[in-house]
C-alpha cells in the first residue's frame, strides 16, 4: 500500500451549479431567517495528513516560558506573566471543517428518491437503529437491585434475575465470561462492569451497541463526580441522587445529556458522602493513593457538585497522563510486541471555566505509515514521542495543536479524557522478566524468575504481581525468596495451576529473584518449557511514563490577579499485558 | 429472587425495605403525614418517600401505597416531588382512576413558574402511560411545544412520541408531528432538535404501516435539505445526539458525487471523536456514501484504522468489544487491507476469552504471504495456552491459514509439531487438521504420515481427534506399515468405541485398507462388518450393511466405489454465505455486527432462531464427517427392526468375508436385502458408480437412501406439470438462512405488478397474508415506502425439497425482483410461474 494513499481530501468532481429550490417550506433558514443561499463550493478542508502535520510541528518554541519539568514538584503552577485571558478569539475551531451546505437547495424530485436496494432496502435495515433502551438498572455483584428504572414498558418482568443468572452462569464448563452484550428471547442486554457493579441497559430494538456501551460508562462517571466515591455502598446511600440523574440523563429511552455541568441544575439531591478512607480505592485515579505520599488522595474522591466542610470550593484541576503498556518478550529476551494505550484523563474543579491550555512535547508527531509501523526503528533513541494515533474529547480545540501541540479547551465539570492516544514505537519498557524452567530429577522441576526494574531509583512501582503457569500435572510448590526480602508473598494456585510471586513494591534499578521447587504428580515427558507459562506481570508505576510524552505546561486563563489554582499534573504506568515467553 | 437487600441491617441506611409489613407501616406513615402541617413534614416526607422507592427498587410491590403517595403529593419540596413523579409514572397504568387525582396537581405543575418545575411535571404527565388520561395531555404538550425554555421544549418533544405510544390518533389529531417537524428545522437548542427527530422518526415509522403520508414523510426526513441542515449543525449536539444525526445521514442518498464529498470532508474530524460511537456512526456514513466508488471506499478503510485501533486501546474492555467486533467486521471484508497490522490483533494476557476468539479470527483471515510466517508463530505459542479453548481455536486457526496459503511447507511442520507437545486436547486438534489438510494437499502425505504413524490410539480420547486418526489410517494404509494391525486393534476394541462417528469412520477405514492390502485386513474387515451390522447406531448399522453388499455383489465394484483415488479438495464450504454478510454490513454499527446475525434474526419476534454464539466459522469439516445430523436421529425409530434382527447372526459371520462370496451365510433379513432387490438395483448401482464423483462424500450420501429403501435410483423425474404446493410447510429460519447461503441462484426474475398491487402494498403483512393464502409462506420481511423485502419459501408437497424467494418490491415502480433458490433446480422453472401468479392476484 503506498503510504499516500489517503489524499488530503476526497477528490472532487466538478458539478454544475444545483437548480434553486423549488419550495421553500422545507427550507431551515438556519434559525436566523436569512434567505438561503447558492452554496459555494469548499475548498479542500480535510484536516492535514500525519506527514504534514509531522512537518509543521518543527516550528520552534512558541515563546511561551515553559514551567519546568511537571514531574519535578507538582502542583505546578504557571507563570503568571502569560497573559491566557486574551487569547479567546471567539472560537476559531468552529466552521472550520463547515460545509457549504448550509441553506441546501433541492428539486422537489429529490424529496422522495426511492431508497437505493443497496443500503436502505436490505429487508430489516431499512428500520432505523435508534438508541431507545427500555430499561436501565445496577445490580450488585450478588445480584441485588440498586437502582432500576423502566422507560419503556416493553421488556418482561423479570429482566434483572435474567440478565443476572445468565452472566453469572455463563458458561461454567469452560469459565468463559459472559460478553458485554447478549440475546435472551428477544431482549438484547448491553451491561459494563464498574466498581463490582453491573450498570445494564435493555433493548428490544437492534441499538448501536458502542453507543449504549458509552453510554453507561458515561452514567457511571457521572455518578462518581456527583457523589465522589463511586461503589455499592456510596450508590445505595445516593439512590435517589441517582434516580434524579437517570430522568435527566436518558427519557424514554432517549440519550439526552450526560455533561455533569448541564445536569447540575435539575439535580436537587445534596451527595450524602461515604468515607473514602475506608474503601478499597477503585479506578485509575486510586494508583495514587497507594505507596506515594505526594499525591492529595482524598482530592480525587472529592465530589464535583458537593461543597466542602468550610463552604468553599478548593479551586484545582488534575491531570493525569495514565499509559497502559503491553509488552511481549521472546523466550530470548527480544521485545516482540509492545504497545502503549494512553490517557490525558483531566477532572476539574475550577469554578467559572477557564480556558485552559495544554502544551505536550513540541516535537510530538502523529501518525505512521501502516508498513513502517511495527519495525523497531534506531531512532527512538532520540526522545521523538511518535503517536500512531490520538482522538480528542468534544471541548479540545485543536487550531493551535498543529503549530506548538498545545490543546485549548474549557474542561467541562468532571471526569473526561482530554486525549487518547497509542504508540507502537519502540521504548523501553520498565522491567526486564527471565524466567527458566529446568527439570530437576525424574518428576521434579526449577523455576527461576528474575525481575529487574530498569528505571530511576527515585521511582518506585508498587502492587506488583508475577503470574508464572506450571504444568498441569503439579502437585506442589515450595518458594525460595532472596535473602532479606521484605513485602513479598508467594502462593501456588491448585485450581489455576499458576505461580504467584507478589511484591509490594520495587525501587527503580533493583532487581528480585524467585526459586520455586516444583513436584509432579508423574513424569514430565516432553519439552517442560511448552508445558508452562508464559510469565505474566502486573504492576502500577506512579511518576514515571513510558512514552515521555510530557505535559510542558498547564495555563488557566486568570480571572484576577490573586486566582491561582492549584494543578497537578501526575503520571502513572501499569501493566496491560506484560508477558515474558519461556 | 428475594433481593430483601441483605446489607440492610450493616449499611443502616433508613432506606432499607424489610418486607411486606413495611408497605403497611409506609402506608400508615404516609396517612399521618397526608394532612400535617409539623414544620418538619417536608423532611419526613421525603424519608417515608425515600423508603417507598427503595421498596420499589428491590422489586416488593408497593403500589398498595398509591392512594397515600397521590394525597402526599402537594409539596414544593422538589426532591420529594420528583420521588413522587417517578412513583406515580411506575404504577398509574394499574391505578387509572387513583391516576386521576394526580392531574391536577401535574397540570398545575405544567404552568409553574420555574421551567425545571414545568418540565419534570410535562414529563411525568406524559409518563403515565393511562389512556383515558389521553385529553389531558395535548394542550399542556401543545403549550410545551412552544415553551420559552428549551428545557420544556425538549421533554414536550419526547412527550409527543410518549403520547403517540398512548394514543396515537390523539397525537395525530392534535398536529403534534407537523409541530415537531418545525421545531426540528427551527428551533435555536440543538437538544429539542434531536429530541425532535427521536420523535418523527418513532411516529412516523409506526405510523407508516398504515399511512402512506407517514412513509412519504420519513422520506424526507432523509432528504438532502433535512440532512444537511442537521449535518451543518453536528457540533452543536450532544455526543448523543450526533450519532442520532450520523445513523440519520448514512441513510441519506446523495444526488451527486460532491455532496459526498461535501458530506465527508464535513464529517472528517468526528473520526478523532474520543467517543467511540460517534466514530462509528461516521464511519457507517462514510462507508455507505462511498459503496459505488471502490478507490475511494478503500481509502474510508485506509483512513478509519487508526482511529478504530486506538478506540480499541482506549475505554474499558468492554468498549473496546463493541469496536472490535466492527473492526472484525472490516477485517472479514477487506482481509488485504489490514494485512499489515497483523500484531495489533495478538492476543493480549488480558483479554477476555471472547476477544481472543475474536482476535484469532482476524489473524486466520489477514495471513498472507508476507505475514503468515510471524502470525502462524505467534499462534504456535497460544497452543500451549492454559486456556484450553483459546489453545484449541489457536491450533484450528493455524489449520485454516494452511488451508488457504499456498506455502504450507512450514506450517505443516508447525502443525506436526503440535503432535509432540503431547497433550491429548492438542494432539486431537492437530489431527483433525492434518486431515483437512492431507484432504487438500495430498502431496504432503508422506511428511505428515511419518509423524502421524507415531502416534497411539490409545492416547487419544476425543471422538473427533481419533476419527481423523482413522481416517488417515484408512486413506494411507499403504504408506503406514502398521495400519492393518493398528486398525484390527481398534476393531477388537468395538464394544468400547462410545462415539459413532468413531466406528463410522473405523468401518471405512477398514474397507480402504482391505483394498490395499487384502491379506492383512481380511480378517479384521469380516470382524468390523459383524460388529458394524449389529451396531445399535443405525448409520453404522446401515453402512456396514451397504459395504456388505457391495462386497457382495462384486468387489470391484465395491473398490471403485469405497475407494477411487481421491481428488484434492479444492475449497471448503464457508459457513456464511456472502449474502449474510452483506447484509450484516448494511447494518454497521448495530447489535447485528456483535452477534454476527442480521437483525431479523434477533429482532422479528416470530421468525427468531434459536440464539447462540455460533461457533461455525471454525467449523472446518463438511459431507461425509457429519454424520450426527438431525436426520439419522429421527430414523432412528424406522430402523430399530433392522437392528434388531441382525443381532442374532453375530456368531455365524466368522468367515463370511471372502472376497465376492455369493454363498454367504449371512442370514439377512429378506425384506431387506433380498436378492430381487439387489438384482433390480444392478442397472442402477452401476451407473451411479460410474458418475458418482470422487469425492469422499458422495458415499455416504447414498448410502443412506440406499439402505433406506428410498429410490436413489429413480431418475431426476421430469418436472412435473403442475407444481402443487405444501400447504404447512415447516422451515426454521436458521435453515432458511443455511440454505440461502448454500443454494445456488435457480432463477433471477423481473416482474410486473398489476397496480392495484402495487396500490395495496401499503405493509408487508398484507401480501404476507395474499402469498400465504397461496401456501408460500414468509419468513422475514423489511423495508419502507416505497421499498419492501421478502424472503419467502413453499415446498413441494409431498416432497422435502423447498423453494427459497427473495422479493423485493418497489411500490412507486410497481416492480419486483425475484431470486428463486430450490432445492430441486428443476422444478424452480414451475414454481417461479406459480409464485408470479399468486403474485399478480394481490390486491384484486
Amino acid at each position: 500500500m503506498p503510504p499516500d494513499i489517503y489524499r488530503p481530501s476526497y477528490p472532487r468532481i466538478p458539478s454544475p451549479a444545483i437548480p434553486a429550490p423549488a419550495t421553500q417550506r422545507l427550507l431551515p433558514d438556519g434559525g436566523d431567517g436569512r434567505p438561503p443561499r447558492i452554496p459555494s463550493p469548499p475548498a479542500a478542508r480535510l484536516l492535514p495528513t500525519a506527514e504534514a502535520r509531522a512537518r509543521v510541528s518543527r516550528r520552534p518554541p512558541p515563546s511561551v516560558p515553559v514551567a519546568g519539568r511537571p514531574r519535578g514538584s507538582p502542583p505546578l503552577r504557571s507563570p503568571r506573566s502569560v497573559p491566557v485571558a486574551g487569547r479567546r478569539p471567539g472560537s476559531p475551531f468552529a466552521g472550520h471543517h463547515k460545509l457549504d451546505c448550509q441553506t441546501p437547495s433541492f428539486s422537489r424530485h429529490q424529496l422522495f428518491l426511492p431508497a437505493s436496494p443497496n443500503l436502505a432496502c436490505a429487508g430489516a435495515s431499512a428500520v432505523p437503529n435508534r438508541a431507545m433502551i427500555s430499561q436501565f438498572f445496577v445490580l450488585s455483584q450478588r445480584g441485588d437491585h440498586i437502582v432500576f428504572r423502566d422507560y419503556r414498558g416493553e421488556v418482561p418482568k423479570g429482566s434483572a434475575e435474567i440478565f443476572f443468572r445468565k452472566v453469572k452462569f455463563w458458561n461454567d464448563d469452560e469459565a468463559e465470561e459472559a460478553p458485554p452484550v447478549f440475546n435472551v428471547d428477544g431482549v438484547n442486554y448491553i451491561h459494563v462492569k464498574v466498581a463490582g457493579l453491573f450498570f445494564v441497559v435493555t433493548t428490544m430494538v437492534n441499538v448501536s451497541p458502542s453507543l449504549l456501551l458509552e453510554l453507561l460508562q458515561r452514567i457511571a462517571r457521572v455518578t462518581k463526580d456527583y457523589l465522589g466515591v463511586l461503589n455499592e455502598d456510596s450508590l445505595r446511600k445516593n439512590f435517589i441522587l441517582v434516580y434524579e440523574l437517570l430522568d435527566e440523563v436518558i427519557d424514554f429511552g432517549y440519550p439526552q445529556t450526560t455533561s455533569t455541568e448541564v445536569l447540575k441544575s435539575y439535580i436537587f439531591n445534596e451527595p450524602i458522602m461515604v468515607d473514602a478512607g475506608r474503601l478499597p480505592p477503585l479506578g485509575p485515579a486510586a494508583m495514587f493513593m497507594q505507596g506515594t505520599k505526594r499525591m492529595p488522595g482524598t482530592a480525587v474522591t472529592k465530589s464535583v457538585v458537593a461543597t466542602e466542610p468550610g463552604g468553599k470550593k478548593r479551586e484545582e484541576i488534575f491531570v493525569d497522563i495514565i499509559e497502559k503498556i503491553s509488552v511481549t518478550f521472546s523466550s530470548s529476551g527480544y521485545i516482540l510486541t509492545s504497545e502503549i494505550d494512553g490517557t490525558i484523563q483531566m477532572k476539574s474543579y475550577l469554578s467559572g471555566n477557564p480556558e485552559i491550555r495544554l502544551a505536550l512535547n513540541e516535537d510530538l508527531s502523529i501518525g505512521r505509515t501502516g508498513s513502517a509501523s511495527h519495525d523497531y526503528r534506531s531512532s527512538s533513541g532520540s526522545g521523538t514521542v511518535i503517536l500512531d494515533d490520538c482522538n480528542f474529547h468534544e471541548s479540545v480545540h485543536l487550531d493551535s495543536f498543529d503549530i506548538d501541540r498545545t490543546l485549548t479547551l474549557i474542561p467541562p465539570d468532571g471526569e473526561f479524557a482530554v486525549m487518547n492516544y497509542r504508540i507502537t514505537q519502540e521504548f523501553k519498557p520498565p522491567f526486564r522478566v527471565t524466567a527458566l524452567i529446568e527439570e530437576a530429577g525424574p518428576s521434579r522441576a526449577e523455576v527461576l524468575l528474575k525481575i529487574r526494574a530498569e528505571f530511576s531509583a527515585n521511582v518506585t512501582a508498587n502492587t506488583i504481581t508475577v503470574q508464572m503457569p506450571v504444568p498441569s500435572y503439579t502437585m506442589r510448590a515450595s518458594f525460595e525468596l532472596e535473602a532479606g526480602a521484605v513485602g513479598q508473598t508467594t502462593d501456588y494456585k491448585e485450581g489455576s495451576k499458576r505461580l504467584e510471586w507478589n511484591l509490594k513494591k520495587i525501587v527503580g534499578g533493583s532487581e528480585h529473584t524467585l526459586r520455586a521447587k516444583l513436584t509432579f504428580s508423574q513424569e514430565s515427558h516432553g519439552n517442560i518449557t511448552k508445558e508452562a507459562g508464559p510469565v505474566n506481570m502486573n504492576f502500577t508505576i506512579p511518576m514515571y511514563n513510558a512514552s515521555k510524552l510530557q505535559v510542558r505546561y498547564l495555563q488557566i486563563a486568570k480571572k484576577s490577579k490573586t486566582y491561582n489554582p492549584y494543578r497537578w499534573v501526575r503520571y502513572v504506568t501499569q501493566a496491560n499485558s506484560y508477558v515474558a515467553r519461556l | 429472587m428475594a433481593p430483601t437487600v441483605p446489607s440492610a441491617a450493616k449499611s443502616a441506611s433508613p432506606s432499607q425495605p424489610s418486607g411486606k409489613s413495611e408497605v403497611a407501616d409506609l402506608k400508615q406513615q404516609l396517612r399521618q403525614l397526608a394532612g400535617s402541617r409539623a414544620p418538619d413534614a417536608d423532611d419526613q416526607r421525603r424519608d417515608v418517600f425515600k423508603r417507598v422507592i427503595s421498596c420499589m427498587t428491590a422489586g416488593i410491590d408497593v403500589s398498595a401505597a398509591f392512594g397515600e403517595m397521590v394525597l402526599c403529593s402537594a409539596t414544593s419540596d422538589v426532591v420529594t416531588k420528583k420521588m413522587c413523579y417517578l412513583y406515580v409514572g411506575a404504577h398509574a397504568r394499574a391505578h387509572p382512576d387513583l391516576a386521576l387525582l394526580t392531574i391536577n396537581f401535574l397540570q398545575r405543575d405544567c404552568r409553574d413558574q420555574d421551567p425545571t418545575i414545568r418540565g419534570l411535571a410535562l414529563r411525568s404527565l406524559c409518563s403515565l402511560r393511562v389512556p383515558n388520561l389521553v385529553e389531558y395531555l395535548v394542550t399542556p404538550l401543545t403549550t410545551g411545544l412552544k415553551d420559552p425554555s428549551a428545557y420544556v421544549r425538549m421533554i414536550a418533544a419526547v412527550g409527543a412520541a410518549k403520547l403517540y405510544h398512548i394514543s396515537a390518533t390523539a397525537c395525530i389529531d392534535a398536529d403534534l408531528p407537523a409541530s415537531l417537524k418545525a421545531l426540528m428545522l427551527s428551533d435555536p437548542d440543538a437538544q429539542v432538535v434531536a429530541n425532535c427527530l427521536h420523535a418523527l422518526q418513532e411516529i412516523w415509522t409506526l405510523e407508516a404501516a398504515s399511512s402512506e403520508a407517514a412513509a412519504r414523510e420519513i422520506e424526507t426526513l432523509y432528504s438532502k435539505p433535512v440532512v444537511f441542515y442537521l449535518l451543518n449543525k453536528i457540533k452543536e449536539f450532544s455526543e448523543w445526539a450526533q450519532c442520532l444525526v450520523l445513523e440519520l445521514a448514512s441513510k441519506f442518498l446523495p444526488s451527486d458525487n460532491n455532496e459526498i464529498f461535501d458530506i465527508m470532508n464535513l464529517l472528517e474530524d468526528r473520526l478523532q471523536h474520543a467517543n467511540g460511537a460517534v466514530v462509528l456512526a461516521t464511519i457507517k456514513v462514510f462507508l455507505h456514501l462511498t459503496m459505488s466508488m471502490t478507490d475511494v471506499h478503500q481509502q474510508v478503510y485506509e483512513r478509519i484504522k487508526a482511529p478504530l485501533l486506538t478506540l480499541v486501546g482506549a475505554g474499558s474492555p468492554e468498549q473496546s468489544y463493541s469496536v472490535l467486533c466492527h473492526l472484525h467486521l472490516l477485517v472479514m471484508r477487506a482481509p488485504m487491507l489490514f494485512s499489515s497490522d497483523y500484531k495489533s490483533f495478538y492476543c493480549q494476557f488480558s483479554d477476555p476469552s471472547y476477544v481472543k476468539k475474536l482476535k484469532l479470527e482476524m489473524l486466520t483471515a489477514i495471513a498472507n504471504e508476507s505475514n503468515t510466517y510471524e502470525i502462524v508463530t505467534e499462534l504456535c505459542e497460544y497452543a500451549g495456552n492454559v486456556d484450553v479453548p483459546i489453545a484449541r481455536e489457536s491450533i484450528r486457526a493455524v489449520g485454516k491459514i494452511a488451508l488457504q496459503q499456498y506455502d504450507v511447507n512450514a506450517i505443516v511442520d508447525r502443525l506436526l509439531q503440535f503432535l509432540e507437545m503431547d497433550k491429548d486436547f492438542v494432539t486431537a486438534e492437530t489431527l483433525v487438521l492434518v486431515k483437512d489438510l492431507l484432504r487438500k494437499y495430498p502431496q504432503w502425505s508422506h511428511d505428515c504420515i511419518a509423524v502421524v504413524g507415531n502416534i497411539s490410539s490409545k492416547n487419544i480420547q476425543e471422538p473427533k481427534g481419533k476419527a481423523a486418526l482413522i481416517w488417515m489410517l484408512g486413506e494411507y494404509s499403504q504408506d503406514m506399515l502398521d495400519a492393518p494391525y493398528i486398525l484390527e486393534n481398534l476393531v477388537e476394541n468395538w464394544d468400547e468405541e462410545h462415539s459413532p462417528e468413531v466406528r463410522l469412520h473405523l468401518l471405512t477405514a477398514v474397507m480402504k485398507c482391505f483394498f490395499k492390502r487384502p491379506p492383512e485386513t481380511q480378517k479384521a474387515l469380516g470382524a468390523t462388518l459383524t460388529a458394524g451390522l449389529s451396531d445399535t447406531h443405525q448409520d453404522v448399522h446401515d453402512r456396514a450393511l451397504f459395504y456388505y453388499r457391495l462386497l457382495q455383489y462384486d468387489p470391484n465394484v465395491a473398490e471403485r466405489v469405497v475407494n477411487p483415488p481421491k481428488q484434492a479438495v479444492s475449497v471448503f464450504a464457508d459457513t456464511q454465505s456472502s449474502e449474510m454478510k452483506d447484509r450484516i454490513f448494511d447494518e454497521f454499527n448495530s447489535l447485528s455486527v456483535v452477534y454476527q446475525k442480521p437483525s431479523y434474526m434477533f429482532t422479528d419476534k416470530e421468525h427468531r432462531g434459536p440464539f447462540e454464539y455460533s461457533e461455525d466459522l471454525t467449523n472446518l469439516t463438511v459431507g461425509a464427517e457429519n454424520t450426527e445430523n438431525v436426520i439419522s436421529a429421527q430414523r432412528y425409530q424406522e430402523n430399530d427392526n433392522d437392528l434388531l434382527l441382525s443381532t442374532s447372526d453375530k456368531e455365524d459371520n466368522g468367515t463370511r468375508a471372502s472376497n465376492g462370496s455369493s454363498t454367504s451365510t449371512y442370514n439377512a433379513p429378506s425384506d431387506l436385502i433380498g436378492s430381487s432387490l439387489i438384482s433390480s438395483q444392478t442397472p442402477a448401482e452401476t451407473s451411479l458408480i460410474n458418475t458418482s464423483g470422487p469425492t469422499s462424500s458422495s458415499q455416504s450420501s447414498f448410502n443412506l437412501d440406499d439402505l433406506l429403501g428410498l429410490g436413489v435410483t429413480e431418475a431426476p423425474a421430469p418436472p412435473p406439470p403442475v407444481l402443487s404446493l405444501n400447504s404447512k410447510p415447516v422451515l426454521d429460519p436458521g435453515t432458511f438462512q443455511k440454505k440461502w447461503g448454500q443454494l445456488a441462484l435457480a432463477l433471477s426474475q423481473e416482474f410486473t405488478l398489476s397496480p392495484q398491487g402495487a396500490a395495496s402494498l401499503m405493509n408487508p403483512q398484507s401480501l404476507i397474508r395474499h402469498m400465504q393464502s397461496n401456501y408460500i409462506q414468509c419468513i422475514a420481511s423489511g423495508g419502507q415506502p416505497p421499498n419492501y423485502k421478502f424472503f419467502f419459501y413453499a415446498q413441494k408437497d409431498g416432497a422435502t425439497a423447498f423453494f427459497l424467494v427473495e422479493c423485493i418490491v418497489n411500490t412507486a415502480s410497481a416492480k419486483a425482483q425475484l431470486k428463486i433458490k430450490a432445492d430441486d433446480g428443476t422444478a424452480a422453472e414451475a414454481f417461479s410461474t406459480l409464485f408470479q401468479s399468486a403474485l399478480s392476484q394481490f390486491g384484486s
